[in-house]
């Protein structure tokens, strides 16, 4: 069973990705009937530098926010705590609207993710020296949530204060979060921040394992609640942080790959967080597949639109089985 | 004889509330220690002291003769297993699955290895869950997962057991099977300390019990000598009829008194 679920998942990235590179307003079939033509280089281009960045972006943003949301399901042990409960995402949209709105964005290309990132890094430590690792997580959850409160009313007042509709208009879209337009660059510049946040949560996988049973269990069983929660806090902070600066803020996976994997790997915390990053990938891989189909007035419709129109008839799903049979 | 696991001293205090006044206590290697009292006497709260979870504000705890501090977490692990009170499983994990949570201290993680393998099903024929072991945890009654819980703890395979209320929630028959189990560990060397409500079976199986009131140890030593008139009155507000069934003593509350 659970071998076929990892081949299954496999699979089906492998094969979100050819779709991925063969979808756009520029037909695949063209491109290989003139692929010694005139216009090689542009299809070249194309492929290579529009599509496959997009792509490869789309699986680790995707697998970033699965990663994430499983690790804070295990570690609150609660199958509704999402990725950003810490305040990265929200501090990360901070970070890019001061971007926007202070004009460094159009400055230079990448001061948008970079303030972004900047921004959830930096929510994630006011909230986790405001806690303190010692603290309940309730504690936690309550500073992550007066965080997060503060950076959507900040939002709110540089979106008052936008000195025309336009900005306006752009930072909205901003936030509606979108993978279109991206290049090798934003690739390069979330990978690393998403590779150390990655590592740090596997490394706590044993520890969310032991936390099933709470932290008295946990910690009677060698693993430090503090630590792990050291762990699990920074290392969702960097991966959210990081996939919300280059993608914008895009909900729903984080909540929703853990629960399609928890009943396939049986619900053990520590197979989950590789399953629902795999699963995270192929779902905001499909649901940018989706934008890229379902153009309205010559403008993609937005990721975080589209994850979130799918994303809350799920948990509608949940709600009438969770009636009906528990978790 | 050789002291496992000793608490010198401890004392704890949460928020204003004093709930461990210098209590000190000892469970030597082959005894089975009955940590009794009224509810909200202290006797979870020292248990969470003697497992490291808490620290006390005075006093220390060795264990094997080092203080509990110098250990690392994977170290006390190994030598020390403890059942907290409750008995919360928060995913629906399959039975199996959290009895084999009790070799991660051993560095098992999703495999098992043959000797994994051995404890696990050994703790599970101890305390008679072997036929659920397919089963999700969630799905079973309360004292089936108290089984399966302290059965996780049994498979670590410490020569320390700590178990907050083990017994709680079983019918009769379970409870003196899991007891004869727990006696039998003893009497092969086991250290293990139980939070027990039950007077009569605290009397019948235990070597040693440890009387806490209001925070305090009020008596100490064997259960002729702790669970005396004065003391049942003094910590339970009880009186209790004391006989010899089938040369074993018991002991049987019959009313409760004015105070307590």
């Amino acid at each position: 069973m659970s071998k076929l679920v990892w081949i299954g998942l496999g699979l089906l990235i492998m094969m979100l990705s050819v779709v991925s590179m063969l979808t756009g307003p520029v037909s695949i079939f063209d491109a290989v009937a003139d692929w010694r033509g005139d216009r090689s280089q542009e299809w070249s281009i194309i492929l290579w530098e529009i599509r496959a960045p997009r792509t490869v972006l789309g699986l680790l943003v995707g697998a970033a926010l699965g990663l994430a949301g499983a690790a804070m399901q295990g570690l609150l042990r609660n199958p509704l705590a999402e990725p950003g409960l810490l305040g990265a995402s929200s501090g990360a949209a901070l970070g890019a609207v001061v971007a926007l709105y202070s004009g460094l964005a159009a400055e230079f290309y990448l001061a948008l993710p970079l303030a972004g990132f900047c921004g959830a890094i930096l929510m994630s430590v006011i909230v986790i020296a405001l806690a303190g690792l010692q603290a309940e997580m309730t504690v936690i959850i309550l500073a992550g949530a007066a965080g997060s409160a503060l950076c959507a009313a900040l939002i709110a007042l540089v979106l008052n204060f936008s000195p025309n509709p336009n900005a306006g208009y752009e930072i909205m879209f901003w936030l509606m979060g979108s993978l279109a337009d991206r290049s090798w660059d934003e690739v390069y510049l979330a990978l690393p921040p998403m590779a150390v946040g990655a590592v740090l949560l596997l490394f706590a996988g044993k520890g969310l394992l032991a936390m099933s049973l709470g932290e008295e269990t946990a910690h009677s069983m060698g693993f430090s609640p503090a630590r792990l929660r050291a762990l699990v806090l920074i290392g969702s902070s960097l991966l959210v942080g990081s996939a919300v600066s280059v993608a914008g803020s895009i909900g729903f996976i984080g909540l929703v790959a853990p629960h399609l994997m928890r009943s396939a790997v049986m619900a053990d915390p520590r197979r989950l967080l590789p399953a629902a990053a795999l699963a995270g990938a192929a779902l905001l891989l499909s649901a940018d597949i989706g934008t890229r189909l379902l153009v309205t007035q010559g403008q993609e419709l937005k990721l975080g639109v589209l994850t979130a129109l799918f994303g809350s008839p799920f948990f509608f799903g949940l709600v009438l089985r969770l009636r009906s049979r528990g978790w | 004889m050789v002291s496992l696991l000793e608490g010198r001293g401890l004392s704890l205090t949460l928020g204003k509330r004093q709930v461990i006044g210098q209590v000190s206590i000892s469970l030597t290697q082959g005894q089975l220690t009955g940590i009794i009292g009224c509810n909200g006497a202290g006797k979870s709260s020292l248990l969470s002291l003697l497992s490291g979870y808490r620290q006390p504000q005075a006093g220390e705890v060795l264990l094997g003769g080092s203080a509990l501090t110098q250990l690392t977490l994977t170290e006390r692990a190994k030598r020390l297993a403890f059942l907290p009170q409750g008995q919360v499983v928060h995913w629906p994990l399959s039975v199996e699955r959290v009895v084999a949570l009790g070799r991660l201290p051993h560095g098992s993680g999703m495999k098992l290895g043959a000797e994994d393998r051995a404890a696990v099903n050994q703790a599970m024929i101890w305390t008679n869950v072997s036929h659920l072991a397919a089963r999700n945890v969630n799905a079973l009654s309360g004292g089936e997962r108290g089984r399966v819980l302290l059965a996780r703890a049994l498979a670590t395979q410490t020569p320390v057991l700590l178990a907050d209320e083990p017994l709680a929630g079983l019918d009769p028959g379970c409870q003196l099977r899991l007891m004869d189990v727990l006696r039998g560990l003893a009497n092969d060397g086991m250290s293990i300390a139980l939070v027990l409500h039950d007077l009569d079976l605290a009397t019948r199986y235990c070597d040693r019990l440890c009387l806490l009131h209001q925070g305090r140890l009020l008596a100490e030593g064997s259960p002729e000598t702790v669970l005396t008139e004065n003391n049942l009155t003094c910590a339970f507000g009880i009186k209790a009829w004391h006989g010899v069934i089938d040369n074993r003593r018991c002991l049987v509350p019959i009313m409760a008194t004015a105070s307590g």
